[in-house]
């Protein structure tokens, strides 16, 4: 592929209850959102297991985003808390592995942050198109 | 918590390890451990290796004379009684040596004799017909692995060390490392990138290999040899062996078959695996004796032998294990599982390695029908014959000597695999394939071209179609070229020659309601 | 609550048999014939290069198991947590297998209240194999005549027997030896904890004076360590003495000199340390991707106890074509906070695949980021399966 026609592919993890409704809400508001987007809806930020964003990373996602509501506006009281703890060490993990630590992003945001959803979608996804693919992707030849 | 010192039968590498009891204390259940002390492998173990307590809780065989239960010292002189009836040109003996120790060989042999057969078979022997008789200690003796570590320049000859002799694949690496050229000459190139240089080759074109001669100048060639190993390869190998100045290494799937040529005497007279099996075809052969063999298991799909063992007057059958062939043997004759033999095996290294266990029910078996010697008499005659005064596992006891020879240039054109659309189907073995207890993997490895042109997508499974036979599995995606399909497992397909198949393969559509609903 | 001793054998046979005064042989046989424990777990010497742990209430069998084994590199947690989880048990510690037992209690695999450990200080073991070829390129001994070895000094002390039966010593420098890629295993020559400090007791010959050969400094670390030594003192096995203040004071230099040491190693052997980010990838997914799931990383693993039900043994799928698969990716990432560094993965793996330096790049950064050093306390639970973060949650808010 020729080296401006390259999309990222960026996969998200969004809580059913803050950054879901705040992607459908950049949505509602006809905010421009690029499309290297691909949402997994999770009930809880704190249900997303390291195991998944690493598996997202192993598929070849160019960068995989963690999103929750802010802390201390957990639907089931703390378990955002968790993802917090988890990301710090999925961070270091994916530093050490060599990999950009771009390729990793926890940010929170609720059901009415639609323009802060749509803002980091653009940010992650100027970020990679400058770092370029990931090196865990695996093109098969034709 | 009973700890014994015991070696793996996965292949004939012979790894060292530990049997422990498993915490329940229930019979028959184990725990490997690793023996970091073991000259072979450090105490490094391969999957099959790690789980090798599967492999012994499998059923045990029981004493049966016409599938009625009987004492042991009953079954064996029926057995006696009824070999005794027929003619020594009728009988035939098979042991496919992975479990059989040097003493057990020796006392098969003796007991043949005794009743004057010489249709033995320790699976190997035809690749002894017609080859110079210089070139013969290729078969029957391997190379330390030190050596392979020394190496300057190693030729992987279509084996993958990771897949079909794990622990060779450490001894590679070392080599690389400290700068040897590793190539490899294959169907397809190594996933794992072993190899510095890859010549592909298809399996219609092994002809290509003799244009390729001068890569085998001053390197130490790894190949192996199994039954199923085509006899024009094998003469190629010979040939590429003896017309450049390499040292050929042939890894096999027994673990004593360096033992079972050794102390077990001169095998040019014997029968080979398949001549017994055509002989029984051909009504020639009338009686067969099975020590520890999954003949069934060991012959890869091909129902031809259960067919063929049914036109048998007599099937007697010594195992520890139940096998696919036991509810038809006419006699079976428990014996005790490999880990608590006394006994001895011979490595592909040439290491005399003791088994480690105390019983000698297995050897007394044979001792009891033929000589009636002790263990002690045959084992002094292995020692005696392997030219050994002490057994120790750091000593490499049987050596080899590198010997020129000359062999005519062989022609390489299997007419089988011609013509015809479709896929090759390859079979690489490993230690999971020869020994049926346990399977390792349910999936084949497709080309990523083949993938699109059946339309295949992550968890969907293929069905590999050879007239009659079916085989349905999951896949995975490699570099492969794109007629290939490489197998890690036993299926129902029936290779040809070099365990190769030729094969169709389509998507496995959706059989019941529910899974179509599922799709 | 620590106080240090000097601790013999009152018995002569395990004083002459024992390391150093025999102490941690009738501290166990005592244990055992008044039945203090149910059970002791002990390593049976083969040779000096094999050892085959015992797991026996028989105080003659422990008294045949006395003696150091710096060629059997051993972990004993798994055999704890597999034959003895619900039994009263004593066993000599080297800090590994401590750390190992804690990190089991953390999760529930044993109850630590019934395990006492008595630890070993520990300068490191060799590889049997090695230390067999270190016998006969360097020593130039035949293995096989090798009867005794011992570590001390900074040096490998090799005792074989001659050819008239008599026995003959040599001593070679550890760091002369290592110098040549010989000697102790990568995991011990980088390993800080040298002395036992989770264990009940930490026992050893730094801080031994001179002339008082045949004593073991013993160090009580806890009410279990001090309830084992009084019922060895009380049941007349063990004489005591308060050890001396510069005895105290060698041994913590010894220690801190061994530290000194294992940093400077860490080093040296760090090969990824020069490289670039991409370097890096590259050389984990090089080693990583001979990789062919045995799975025997996991099943030696003293940290690890998850038995069958693994998420990396579920998760992980070997139709997957990732450059590195599920497996490696989710073990590393679940010792990041756990990892002890002992070495035992890369000794059992068949490829040779360098966990040690792997396992200890990835956790020994998140470990100091946590601040939290594994297998030190039971009462630390892992930082990954908590909910608040360990550090200051405040100042990471701001």
């Amino acid at each position: 592929m020729a080296e401006e026609e390259w999309e990222p592919k960026i996969l998200a993890f969004c809580c059913n209850w803050c950054s879901y409704a705040g992607a459908d809400a950049a949505g509602m508001e006809r905010r421009q959102v690029p499309p290297t987007i691909r949402v997994i809806r999770v009930m809880c930020s704190g249900r997303i297991d390291p195991a998944f964003v690493l598996m997202g990373l192993l598929e070849g996602a160019d960068a995989v985003l963690v999103t929750g509501c802010h802390i201390g506006d957990c639907h089931y009281v703390n378990a955002n808390n968790k993802t917090r703890n988890r990301y710090e060490f999925l961070k270091e993990f994916v530093d050490e592995l060599g990999l950009e630590p771009d390729r990793l992003w926890l940010r929170w945001i609720s059901a009415s942050e639609g323009a802060l959803f749509a803002d980091m979608v653009r940010e992650v996804t100027e970020k990679i198109k400058k770092i370029g693919p990931s090196p865990l992707r695996r093109d098969w030849k034709k | 918590m009973k700890v014994i010192s015991s070696i793996c039968p996965g292949c004939s590498i012979g790894c060292g390890l530990y049997l422990a009891e498993s915490k329940d204390g229930e019979a028959n259940k184990m725990r490997v451990l690793h023996r970091k002390n073991a000259a072979v492998n450090e105490g490094k173990l391969c999957k099959f290796g790690t789980q090798l307590h599967t492999y012994y809780e499998r059923e045990a065989l029981n004493d049966t004379v016409d599938g009625s239960e009987v004492e042991q010292k009953e079954a064996i002189k029926e057995a006696k009684g009824r070999l005794k009836g027929m003619k020594p040109d009728e009988l035939a003996f098979v042991a496919l040596p992975g479990t059989v120790t040097n003493e057990e060989i020796v006392s098969l042999v003796a007991l043949a004799s005794e009743f004057g057969c010489e249709n033995i078979s320790f699976g190997l022997e035809r690749f002894f017909r017609g080859i110079p008789e210089e070139a013969r200690y290729i078969i029957e003796k391997g190379l330390p692995f030190s050596e392979v570590e020394k190496a300057s320049r190693i030729i992987l000859l279509f084996v993958d060390p990771f897949v079909h002799y794990p622990l060779l694949a450490r001894r590679v690496l070392k080599a690389k490392k400290k700068g040897a050229k590793v190539v490899e000459v294959s169907f397809a190139k190594n996933e794992r990138g072993i190899a510095d240089e890859t010549v592909l080759v298809e399996p219609v074109g092994l002809e290509r290999i003799k244009e390729k001669k001068d890569l085998f100048e001053d390197s130490l060639i790894i190949g192996e040899l199994t039954p199923y190993t085509d006899l024009q390869f094998f003469e190629l190998m010979l040939w590429l062996n003896a017309s450049t100045s390499s040292r050929l290494f042939l890894l096999k799937p027994f673990l004593n078959s360096t033992g079972a040529f050794l102390p077990g005497g001169n095998s040019k007279r014997r029968k080979d695996l398949f001549e017994i099996i055509d002989g029984i075809e051909r009504g020639e052969i009338k009686a067969l004796y099975l020590l520890e063999t999954d003949l069934a298991g060991a012959m890869l799909g091909d129902e031809r032998v259960t067919k063929t063992v049914s036109k048998l007057d007599l099937l007697i059958e010594q195992n520890a294990f139940r096998t696919p062939l036991s509810s038809t043997a006419d006699i079976t004759i428990s014996s005790e599982p490999f880990f608590m033999k006394r006994g001895t095996i011979v490595n592909i290294e040439g290491r005399v390695l003791e088994v480690g266990g105390q019983s000698e029910k297995g050897l007394q078996i044979t001792e009891s029908m033929g000589k009636g010697r002790t263990y002690e008499e045959v084992h002094e005659e292995v020692k005696r014959k392997l030219g050994l005064a002490e057994i120790s596992e750091f000593e490499l006891a049987v050596k080899r000597k590198e010997r020129s020879f000359e062999m005519a240039e062989p022609k390489v054109e299997i007419e089988e695999r011609k013509g015809g659309e479709g896929y090759f189907l390859w079979y690489k073995t490993n230690p999971f394939f020869w020994n049926n207890g346990i399977q390792s993997k349910n999936f084949v490895e497709i080309s990523p071209a083949a993938m699109r042109k059946l339309g295949l997508f992550r968890g969907d499974e293929v069905v590999i179609v050879q007239g009659e036979r079916k085989g349905r599995m999951g896949f995975k995606i490699s570099e492969l070229p794109d007629y290939l399909i490489l197998s890690e497992s036993k299926m129902s397909i029936k290779p040809f020659e070099g365990l190769i198949a030729k094969v169709e393969m389509r998507r496995r559509d959706c059989e019941t309601t529910q899974e179509k609903i599922n799709c | 609550m620590s106080r240090c001793y000097l601790a013999w054998a009152k018995d002569e046979r395990i004083r002459e048999k024992g390391a150093d005064g025999g102490f941690v042989t009738a501290t166990l046989v005592s244990a055992l014939e008044t039945g203090f424990i149910d059970i002791a777990l002990v390593v049976a010497k083969k040779s000096v290069y094999e050892g085959i742990p015992v797991l026996t209430s028989n105080p003659e069998v422990v008294k045949e198991c006395a003696g150091s084994l710096h060629g059997a590199p051993i972990n004993l947690t798994k055999y704890v947590v597999e034959y003895a989880a619900e039994k009263r048990i004593g066993l000599p510690t080297k800090p590994c297998d401590a750390r190992g037992i804690i990190e089991q209690a953390k999760r529930r695999q044993v109850n630590l209240d019934n395990i006492f450990m008595i630890g070993l200080n520990c300068g490191g073991t060799l590889h049997p194999l090695r230390m067999r070829e270190m016998a006969a390129d360097f020593y130039g001994l035949d293995p096989d005549s090798v009867v005794k070895e011992e570590i001390k000094e900074g040096k490998i002390f090799l005792v074989s027997k001659e050819a008239g039966g008599k026995e003959k010593e040599t001593a070679i420098k550890i760091d002369e030896l290592e110098q040549k890629g010989y000697g102790r295993r990568d995991a011990c020559k980088s390993c800080v904890t040298k002395i036992p400090t989770s264990s009940d007791l930490a026992c050893g010959n730094w801080g031994v004076p001179k002339g008082e050969e045949k004593k073991t400094f013993v160090e009580v670390l806890t009410a279990k360590g001090e309830a084992i030594l009084k019922n060895a003192i009380d049941s007349g096995y063990v004489c005591i003495e308060e050890a001396p203040g510069e005895g105290i004071e060698m041994r913590r230099k010894i220690e801190a000199g061994m530290q000194k040491l294992a940093e400077s190693w860490k080093e040296r052997i760090d090969e990824v340390n020069a490289l670039s980010r991409s370097g890096r990838f590259d050389f984990y997914v090089d080693a990583l991707k001979n990789c062919i799931h045995c799975g025997a990383c996991k099943e030696v693993c003293p940290v690890c106890a998850c038995e069958k039900e693994a998420k990396c043994l579920d998760m992980n799928d070997e139709r997957d074509s990732y450059a590195i698969s599920m497996y490696n990716v989710l073990r590393i990432f679940h010792l990041m906070d756990s990892c002890i560094h002992c070495g035992q993965c890369e000794d059992v793996c068949p490829v040779d695949i360098p966990l040690t330096l792997i396992q200890r790049r990835f956790s020994e950064r998140m470990q100091r980021h946590l601040g939290y050093t594994p297998g030190m306390s039971v009462d630390e639970k892992p930082p990954l399966y908590e909910t608040e973060l360990r550090w200051n949650a405040e100042s990471m808010m701001k």
